[in-house]
């Protein structure tokens, strides 16, 4: 009986604490427009128009209602937002209400009211326990069949498929002393208490208000206020001092090793506006050096049949919504509970104006106190009894109250009928040791209140105030006040111990009878279903079921009935749920067990996981100083690890492939130049510099003369390829590493590595320099015509400059290293200069070659080029199992040092086999057919499958200067198979291509191009 | 043929614009009214040298450099605009100006004849970012883990992380500014993404500081 006509004349609007009833804000409901006021949650803001019905259930499609007011919700599941910012799941009690908020139900066709599903419910001898596993288990080949059909029956709301999420999402890390999480009375206390220390301090509140209980009920008087008005008050304090960060609407949803917390801020969730600048969520990663959680209790429901009922609530949600948003969740009551904190909210609604026609304990002997007040207010009571029934369609409408046996195993009675339209229910409290579970604290089962309560902890944490079971207000604040001055301590710190607060709160016994099903009097199975986990509609007789099918271990009857497996993770059905298990098994609790909290402890965005780590900022990337001149030539690029490097440079009109064979017979016929900046390169000094190449290096690098360069190919200990490149002896104890680009840092520290923990006595140092220089290739019959145009120091002649030397000097006045070595085989400069001068470097041999036809050319010309002189590239020809002697490169590895990364490894007798893989070349029968690359070869294409494999295509291109296809491939014993013929089935059906083993040097095997 | 080119980007070829060159201006006032949250400057002139070497050969630097070489990991020795960063225990980021470098380079050769060191320019490979603003920190916290609050991170202080995914080297330089220390491939990444970082507090580009 929620306000009829409008918000003022329906709310007890001066209890209303959480809320202002004169900021009217409109949002609408399944389409309907509805008024609610700032403050309001979802659900307050429905109830107060009277809408219960809030969603249907996932398995069985009931009708459900709100019946929690906090994170706890296991049924007001609603779908909220519009185009990209539709959010599927949200719990209606965590919904800040805004001016315009678009709220759908889920799980409903064609309507709320009218819903096809609910044919499951009528049909729910079928979907018992385990019906999942049990019906598409046979036979296996179904399993895609059945998968589709599952997928599409599982989940609740839809995301958006078709927008964009328009919303920023940011991260970030922040360091704390100490940090409480929960801003509920013990919160507050120890946040006061933590902060007077002068340390940091983080409160983390998941409301956008502080005070918790404090603001629901109204028997607390605090320093002579009410409790939320010293909540409000505290709260104000606290965010005003330097040195506490206060965060409101912030969910602590992860606790992990090391005292790291995540939490997560609504930035502005609760705004009908969003500022654009802005995030909407706020993802905090928090180091703290001690915890204090205060992070409160939640109402366990009762299980008894039609418990789900919309109209069923938890007593607390009721004194919530009464006292925090002044809305009455119902007109006609009845309480049921098995403790007495539950008959104060029972009181506080009846003295509201919600009738209160009766009050069922199923003890018989509750505190007097109660019992006189309960008379005082002409409630009548029903004591050793339950309600063993609830009726109604849509909403409850009527409750059987039958008196049960001692033990509440069964009913000692006739049943009564009572209507209503409100029940409510509480079967104890469940104090939020989530994260205290989650950082790997263990819990103990607490005899006094029937609960899970946090016992040894593993992180620097304590448990304050009724998350660590200590359900009386007096209690938890002392708690509180002692964890943040041992807190303090521990970091080294000193506070003087503040004074308590003046505290005045009723006395409250807070044992419940323990008793985990309201028995109906039926057969299991029989009668109506009695919830456990609402989520994922799990009953009472589905845990029945799996114990009798042999489920004990309390992880597979989770696992079995998926009970405390939704997003809630159990929260109101854990303790039910063991309970009931350890009945049915003759256990107790404790020797049942309990389950692991894992993150997080809400249902958390991924969006907010994101963060800003999506588009251009998903990965950096990586530039050359050329960078300019590629993009304004209308380069295409590839990445090459984080670089970006030109990969080819189309004129108007070419295509790919016409562009490759254009850079490629330039580079032959008259000059190519190439960006190689991104090369690595390793400074390398030392006395023993040149002994640690040997080393490193499968060749010999002694007697290396100044000014010389050398290829080298280094293994890992395994004796596998692992790197290559040119190295140049820039001094007696000096040398300049290249590397392969995507193996510049690996290749760094595997060098640091050694240095430092094999070979020590080794005076070497070793300093990156890859960005330092960047570097052109020129290359081409031409090359030296062109260097000499653009201008040098250096002379160019083959005497003076030989293959496979260094010179030092200026090209076109910029100072410069040139390596005459070659990646193509023809006549090449490689012109290091300071990273500066890249682009002046590039843009200068560009003007000098004009005359003389030089062309860029890009990655993959660079690719075809290398291929037609069958040179390896480290990761395209290697893959980590490949040998230089796989390579064929037996040549570089010496048999005369005495050591070097690998050797004893390569001397093993699997790495000298005769069937290895190894490298050979291919040519095709059809010169103009490319094979593949990773086509697999086999002997005879007509054989059925499985068919025997002799390996695989790395490397493979069209080859414009040779007018035929060059292939290189990894074939087991390859090397003894030249001139066979092998074939490559192809994957689209096509007849297998066959061609010829060949050596991999295709094109001027005897090189004689390297001079020009 | 176009079309054919168009096909070719199909292909896997990234866009020819740098994907990361974000949108967001040079300059964006803070939308909460006040001076930019954060100034991001380029620092130009300076020489870095990487010096490799042992404890006592950084002790017979002490006069060429002008002050001590930081002994006591992760700290900053300064003397004017020269500044000398602690990477490792034989490895310090030297600083000084650029017209200083030849001679300085000269000078060290001859102090250190035959010992066993290495000191390599790398003044282009790292570039240099100068950060000011009431909320520089709250900008880097955003990508890098460490605890940058003074108490913590203090003047002369200094640290190797990550700042979002681009390895950086932070100096608690001044009372109200930070330098930053990146390769120079990542620089490009790094201004863009503190610039998005920023969004809430406004920023500032700067040519020097």
């Amino acid at each position: 009986m929620a306000r009829k006509t409008n918000i003022r004349a329906n709310r007890n609007s001066h209890q209303a604490v959480s809320i202002d009833s004169h900021a009217p804000i409109s949002f609408t409901f399944d389409g309907r427009t509805y008024q609610g006021c700032r403050g309001d949650t979802l659900a307050s803001a429905l109830l107060a128009n009277n809408v219960h019905l809030t969603g249907r259930s996932f398995k069985y499609h009931r009708p459900r209602g709100i019946m929690a007011a906090g994170a706890e919700e296991p049924n007001a599941l609603v779908g909220i937002g519009v185009g990209g910012r539709i959010e599927p799941n949200i719990k209606a009690t965590q919904i800040e209400l805004y001016d315009g908020l678009v709220a759908v139900s889920q799980n409903r066709f064609p309507s709320l009211k009218l819903d096809m599903g609910e044919i499951n419910s009528v049909f729910s001898r079928f979907f018992p326990a385990g019906f999942y596993y049990k019906t598409f288990m046979w036979p296996a080949s179904f399993w895609m069949g059945y998968e589709h059909i599952i997928r599409r029956a599982a989940g609740l709301g839809k995301a958006s498929d078709t927008h964009q999420d328009p919303d920023r999402y940011e991260k970030r890390h922040a360091h704390f002393d100490i940090v409480v999480v929960g801003g509920g009375l013990a919160g507050l206390n120890a946040a006061l208490q933590a902060a007077n220390s002068g340390q940091r301090v983080l409160l983390a509140e998941d409301q956008h208000q502080c005070g918790g209980w404090l603001r629901s009920c109204d028997d607390i008087a605090i320093d002579g206020m009410a409790g939320h008005e010293w909540a409000d008050k505290t709260a104000l304090h606290l965010a005003e001092m330097e040195n506490v960060t206060l965060l409101p609407r912030t969910t602590c949803f992860g606790y992990g090793d090391h005292n790291f917390l995540t939490l997560a801020e609504r930035v502005t969730d609760h705004l009908a506006e969003k500022p654009a600048h802005l995030p909407r969520m706020r993802l905090w990663k928090v180091r703290a050096r001690q915890v204090i959680l205060a992070t409160g209790a939640i109402e366990r429901p009762l299980v008894f049949a039609g418990n789900d009922l919309p109209g069923v609530m938890l007593a607390s949600a009721a004194q919530t919504y009464l006292n925090q948003y002044g809305v009455l969740a119902g007109g006609r009551g009845i309480l049921t509970t098995n403790n007495d904190a539950a008959w104060h909210s029972a009181f506080a609604l009846h003295e509201a104006g919600c009738l209160i026609t009766a009050i069922v304990d199923t003890r018989e002997n509750p505190a007097p106190a109660v019992l006189k007040q309960a008379a005082a207010l002409g409630i009548q009571t029903r004591l050793g009894a339950g309600i063993i029934a609830a009726h109604g369609r849509l909403h409850i409408a009527r409750v059987e109250i039958a008196p049960l046996t001692k033990t509440g195993d069964a009913l000692a009675g006739e049943a009564e009928h009572f209507d209503c339209d409100l029940v409510l229910m509480s079967g104890g409290m469940n104090p939020v040791v989530h994260l205290h579970s989650q950082s790997r604290g263990k819990l103990k089962w607490d005899e006094r209140t029937y609960c899970f309560r946090p016992s040894t902890s593993h992180e620097a944490t304590q448990s304050v105030g009724a998350c660590n079971g200590s359900f009386e207000p007096s209690r938890g604040i002392k708690e509180a006040n002692a964890a943040a001055l041992k807190a303090v301590k521990a970091n080294g710190g000193a506070a003087e111990a503040l004074d308590l607060p003046d505290i005045i709160a009723r006395k409250i016994n807070y044992t419940p009878m323990p008793i985990w099903q309201i028995p109906s009097g039926l057969p299991a199975g029989q009668g109506g279903k009695a919830f456990v986990d609402f989520q994922n509609d799990v009953t009472a007789s589905d845990i029945q079921l799996a114990v009798r099918e042999g489920y004990h271990s309390v992880e597979h009857v989770k696992r079995y009935t998926t009970t405390g497996m939704a997003t809630d993770q159990g929260k109101t059905s854990n303790i039910n749920a063991l309970g009931i298990l350890a009945r049915e098994r003759n256990a107790e609790i404790p020797a049942v067990g309990t389950t692991t909290f894992r993150m997080p402890y809400t249902p958390t965005s991924i969006g907010m996981i994101a963060g800003r780590d999506i588009g251009g900022l998903f990965d950096p990337v990586r530039v050359t100083p050329m960078d300019k001149w590629h993009r304004e030539a209308g380069a295409k690029f590839e990445h090459v690890g984080q670089w970006m490097r030109a990969w080819y440079y189309p004129q108007k009109g070419e295509s790919m492939e016409e562009a490759v064979h254009r850079e490629v017979r330039a580079a032959r016929q008259t000059a190519g130049l190439l960006d190689a900046s991104t090369l690595g390169k390793i400074d390398i000094k030392g006395p023993d510099a040149a002994e640690f190449l040997n080393r490193i290096y499968t060749n010999s690098w002694l007697k290396l003369g100044v000014g010389n360069c050398r290829y080298g190919l280094m293994c890992k200990d395994d004796g596998m390829v692992m790197d290559d490149g040119v190295t140049t002896r820039l001094a007696d104890d000096h040398f300049h590493m290249t590397t392969t680009t995507g193996g510049a840092a690996g290749v760094l520290d595997w060098l640091e590595e050694w240095q430092q923990t094999e070979w020590p006595e080794l005076k070497v140092y070793l300093t990156s320099v890859t960005e330092q220089w960047a570097v052109a290739t020129l290359s081409g019959p031409a090359a030296q015509e062109i260097l000499n145009a653009a201008g040098t120091d250096i002379p160019l002649n083959n005497e003076g400059f030989r293959f496979m030397s260094m010179r030092e000097g200026h090209v076109s006045g910029l100072p410069a290293r040139i390596y005459r070595i070659s990646f193509t085989g023809e006549l090449s400069y490689e012109i290091n200069v300071p990273a500066r001068y890249g682009m002046a470097l590039w843009t200068t041999l560009m003007r000098a070659g004009k005359t003389f036809g030089i062309t860029p050319y890009g990655t993959e010309a660079m690719h075809v080029l290398r291929g037609e002189k069958g040179f390896i590239i480290v990761g395209q020809e290697t893959d980590g199992t490949v040998t230089p002697h796989d390579l064929g490169m037996s040549w570089i590895v010496s048999d005369k040092k005495p050591d070097f990364i690998g050797k004893r490894a390569l001397a093993r007798q699997a790495m000298q086999a005769s069937d290895r893989k190894q490298l050979v070349g291919l040519k095709t029968k059809d010169p103009k057919q490319v094979i593949p690359e990773g086509a697999h070869a086999t002997l005879d294409p007509d054989q059925p499958p499985p068919v025997d494999m002799l390996g695989h295509v790395t490397s493979s291109y069209f080859s414009p200067n040779l007018g035929h296809s060059v292939a290189m491939a990894l074939l087991r014993a390859g090397h003894t198979r030249m001139g066979q013929t092998v074939y490559f089935p192809m994957l689209d059906g096509s007849p297998p291509i066959e061609a010829t083993i060949t050596d991999t040097r295709f094109y001027d095997p005897k090189g004689e191009r390297l001079n020009g | 043929m176009a079309s054919s080119n168009s096909d070719n980007t199909s292909n896997g070829a990234p866009d020819a614009q740098t994907p990361q060159a974000s949108a967001l201006p040079e300059i964006l006032p803070n939308p909460e009214g006040g001076a930019a949250g954060i100034s991001i400057a380029k620092v130009a002139g300076r020489t870095l040298i990487n010096l490799r070497c042992e404890d006592n050969i950084k002790a017979k630097l002490e006069a060429l450099f002008g002050t001590p070489l930081p002994a006591e990991p992760n700290k900053v020795a300064s003397m004017g605009t020269r500044r000398a960063i602690w990477l490792g225990p034989d490895e310090t980021l030297l600083m000084i100006e650029e017209e200083q470098e030849a001679e300085f380079m000269l000078n060290l050769k001859a102090l250190l004849g035959t010992a066993h060191y290495a000191a390599t320019p790398v003044s282009d490979a790292i570039k240099i970012f100068r950060l000011g603003g009431t909320r520089r920190l709250d900008v880097l916290a955003k990508g890098c883990a460490l605890d940058l609050h003074p108490a913590s991170f203090k003047q002369g202080d200094c640290a190797q992380s990550m700042l979002a995914h681009a390895a950086i080297t932070l100096a608690a330089d001044t009372p109200d500014s930070l330098l930053l220390f990146c390769r120079t491939s990542y620089s490009d990444y790094v201004t863009s993404w503190l610039k998005d970082a920023a969004v809430e507090y406004g920023y500032i580009l700067l040519d020097n500081a």
